[in-house]
């Protein structure tokens, strides 16, 4: 029981491990920010242009300064949650484009959406986290950075769990501390985590390294996740998408370690493959789900908490081919032990799209998949030899106690899938789905907003007006 | 090396044999241009159909016109530009503040394959880089690529450049990339828009034609 799903076999392991040393060491990793790289220079990293060779002291350091697993922090400190340490947290989408419900086709996803979904996901209790630009909405902004700013605002606004960040730069990041800060009025800890993506192979974009610095010297919490895709911007072969991926986590949690020792970094990784006649991103990939299961148990190599997988699928709508996919990626990701799990549910068109009955749908796919990952429990108790006896051959257990103090804690129900008898005349390609959307449309009607202390929104808003000359547009 | 040969060693991506051969047939005394168009292009005209039904994949493909290249790039030098067969000259790039380049690479490799000359700007290219290309390559066609919904934004401000110095007038202007609609092309006054790279070339095909 409780032993997760690997794919690899320690020796295999290590040998990655030490390809990927030798690739930071040989080949070296491109850093395109000055300061970046003077850090790296300043501890002994050779630097040559914009290529900084990291000598493996310096990782082996890094790693033994980074933290095991840490409690990022909800702005109601119940609903905090432990990274790493063998939880499984499942957070919302990310940087979704359009939405979809009801069966309608997609369109572009507006501030009204933002909320809902916000709203929903503070209501779900598959989801640990919320907020961080679950779909990046079209809308009146007189800015980009305003447009961020209002995410991040909203996502304060309406839900209490622990934030998922925004990293465009340093001015968005910037603006990710500053509301966080201000939601958490002033009280210590790791209270934002935002993704930095590595551009693969070996390559970190001046943005994205103004952000890391940023997070990393206020201790705030990073993934660093490439999303390489084998054939096109990593190997062809998932071991070796695993050798440049490794490397470049390390590189990048390398130099968070130097900024600011003991910050929390996750061993992020989204790769998967490249579809050989389109070249589009596949997640709904059996390569894939091998990569989150080799990711996982790197990052558990390491002793870092690990981001991977989610409920993928590269389908159009929430059908056939969305429900095989999304299964086969969370169940491993779960089975795996993946720490953190963005875009956990709701995904469709390979990142592309927000559905919002399978922000639901997938919510079963997640219990499903933690019911799996449960396993069989044997023990004196669950081999119930009593019950067994004392109903004997041809008996049922219906009403035994043994039954009744076990099923429910036993056997997960899901809220969706059908179990019932045949019924004439229902219309069986619609029925599911429609339970989904009556379970969203009914969760937003029971919705109340988590508020925060008047003198914090307060704040909220005034440094919204003050940056941007207009109030947030917040109840929509 | 006969052509059959060296159309068979395209579609293998044989870039040694290729080189090889053209230096052969060169040597030989073979004309320049006949080398390419009989050599070379219908090799790859081969490549393009397998591609197209599913036989050949994109790998295969950049190694078949990678071959092609090299012999091409013997026979250049002896060749006026203007006379070296092509089907026009697309000037290709990914809009400011974006790096995605996966998509952007594949219509450029298409488009190479099918016999379109195509400069590749690369990634992160501002307006005014576009329009310095554009008065220095004089393209038939300008691609441009972006993937966020904010760098979109960077497409419409291209365009706006290139009216400025009338630059609009004799190129066409298409876009695409995951968040690009034909919807959003017609609103910023692009004259095409393609969901992927083969209607990306069929797209290129009605400009020229
Ligand atoms: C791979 C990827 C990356 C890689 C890019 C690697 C590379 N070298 O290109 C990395 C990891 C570096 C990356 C970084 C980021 N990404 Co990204 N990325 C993707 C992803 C998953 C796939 C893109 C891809 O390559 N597809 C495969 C190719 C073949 O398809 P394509 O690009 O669409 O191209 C086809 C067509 O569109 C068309 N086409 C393309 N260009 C052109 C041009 C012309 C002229 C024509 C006619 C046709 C055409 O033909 C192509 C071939 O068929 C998309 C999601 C998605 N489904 O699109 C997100 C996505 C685009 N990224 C996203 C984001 C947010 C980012 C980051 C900001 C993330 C972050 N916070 O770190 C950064 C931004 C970096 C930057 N400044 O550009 C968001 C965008 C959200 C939004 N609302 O705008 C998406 C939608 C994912 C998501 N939901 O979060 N990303």
């Amino acid at each position: 029981m409780n032993s997760w799903l690997e794919v690899l076999k320690p020796e295999e392991i290590e040998e990655i491990h030490a390809a990927s040393l030798e690739v930071l060491e040989d080949v070296g990793v491109e850093f395109q920010l000055e300061e970046a790289r003077a850090a790296f220079q300043a501890h002994g990293a050779r630097v040559a242009g914009s290529r900084v060779y990291i000598p493996r002291l310096l990782i082996e350091q890094a790693l033994t300064a980074a933290p095991e697993r840490f409690l990022l922090e909800a702005r109601n400190p119940a609903r905090s949650v432990w990274i790493g340490g063998g939880e499984t947290v499942f957070a919302p989408p990310a940087g979704c484009v359009y939405v979809q419900a009801t069966g309608t086709a997609r369109r572009s996803a507006v501030p009204a959406d933002y909320i809902d979904l916000v709203r929903l996901v503070h209501q779900s209790t598959h989801y640990g986290t919320n907020g961080g630009g679950i779909v990046i909405p079209e809308g009146d902004f007189g800015s980009d950075e305003e447009k961020f700013a209002w995410l991040l605002l909203a996502g304060h606004w309406y839900s209490d769990k622990p934030q998922m960040g925004l990293n465009l730069g340093a001015k968005v990041s910037r603006l990710a501390l500053d509301f966080s800060r201000m939601a958490f009025g002033g009280r210590p800890g790791c209270r934002i985590l935002g993704t930095i993506n590595p551009d693969s192979p070996l390559m970190f974009s001046p943005e994205m390294l103004a952000s890391l610095l940023i997070y990393a010297r206020e201790g705030q919490g990073l993934i660093v996740a490439p999303c390489s895709m084998a054939i096109a911007t990593s190997p062809a072969t998932l071991a070796g998408t695993l050798v440049v991926n490794n490397a470049e986590i390390l590189a990048g949690l390398t130099l968070a370690q130097l900024v600011r020792p003991g910050t929390p970094v996750v061993y992020g990784n989204t790769s998967t493959i490249a579809d050989m006649k389109t070249m589009a991103i596949a997640l709904g990939a059996p390569e894939l789900s091998l990569l989150v299961l080799g990711t996982a148990q790197m990052a558990r190599r390491y002793r870092l908490p690990s981001r991977a997988g989610g409920s993928l699928t590269d389908a159009k709508e929430p059908d056939m081919q969305a429900g095989l996919e999304s299964m086969l990626s969370l169940l491993s990701t779960v089975a795996g032990g993946v720490s953190i799990v963005m875009h956990a549910g709701g995904i469709l068109d390979s990142f592309l799209t927000l559905s919002y009955e399978k922000l639901i749908i997938d919510e079963d796919t997640g219990g499903m998949a933690k019911r799996f990952q449960r396993g069989i429990e044997v023990n004196r108790e669950t081999l119930a030899l009593e019950a067994i006896a004392d109903r004997g051959a041809g008996g049922n257990f219906l009403d035994h106690e043994h039954t009744l103090k076990h099923f429910r804690n036993e056997i997960w129900r899901p809220q969706l899938s059908d179990r019932e008898v045949y019924q004439e005349g229902r219309d069986y390609q619609a029925y599911t789905l429609a339970k989904a959307t009556q379970a969203w449309q009914k969760r937003l009607e029971g919705y109340s907003r988590p508020v925060l202390p008047e003198e914090v929104e307060r704040e909220m808003l005034d440094f919204y007006h003050q940056r941007f000359g207009s109030e947030p547009v917040l109840d929509v | 090396m006969d052509f059959k040969g060296m159309n068979e060693h395209v579609l293998k991506g044989n870039v040694e044999e290729v080189t090889r051969g053209t230096q052969e047939m060169l040597e030989s005394g073979a004309e320049p241009l006949r080398i390419i168009s009989e050599g070379l292009i219908p090799g790859m005209n081969v490549v393009g159909g397998l591609f197209k039904k599913g036989e050949m994949f994109v790998p295969e493909v950049m190694r078949s016109a990678k071959a092609m290249s090299a012999g091409i790039a013997l026979v250049r030098p002896l060749i006026a530009d203007s006379d070296i067969p092509t089907r026009g000259t697309v000037l290709m790039g990914t809009v400011r503040g974006d790096l995605h380049d996966i998509g952007k690479n594949l219509v450029s490799m298409m488009l190479e394959s099918q016999g379109f000359t195509v400069i590749d700007l690369g990634v992160n290219i501002t307006p005014e880089q576009f329009v310095a290309a554009a008065e220095k390559h004089r393209p038939q066609i300008i691609g441009m690529s972006a993937l966020l919904t904010t760098t979109m934004l960077a497409m419409r401000e291209t365009i706006k450049a290139l009216q400025e110095v009338n630059l609009t007038d004799g190129i066409k202007v298409m876009i695409g990339g995951a968040p690009v609609t034909a919807a959003f092309a017609k609103e910023i006054g692009a004259d095409g828009y393609a969901p992927d790279a083969g209607s990306a070339v069929e797209l290129c095909e009605q400009f020229v034609a």
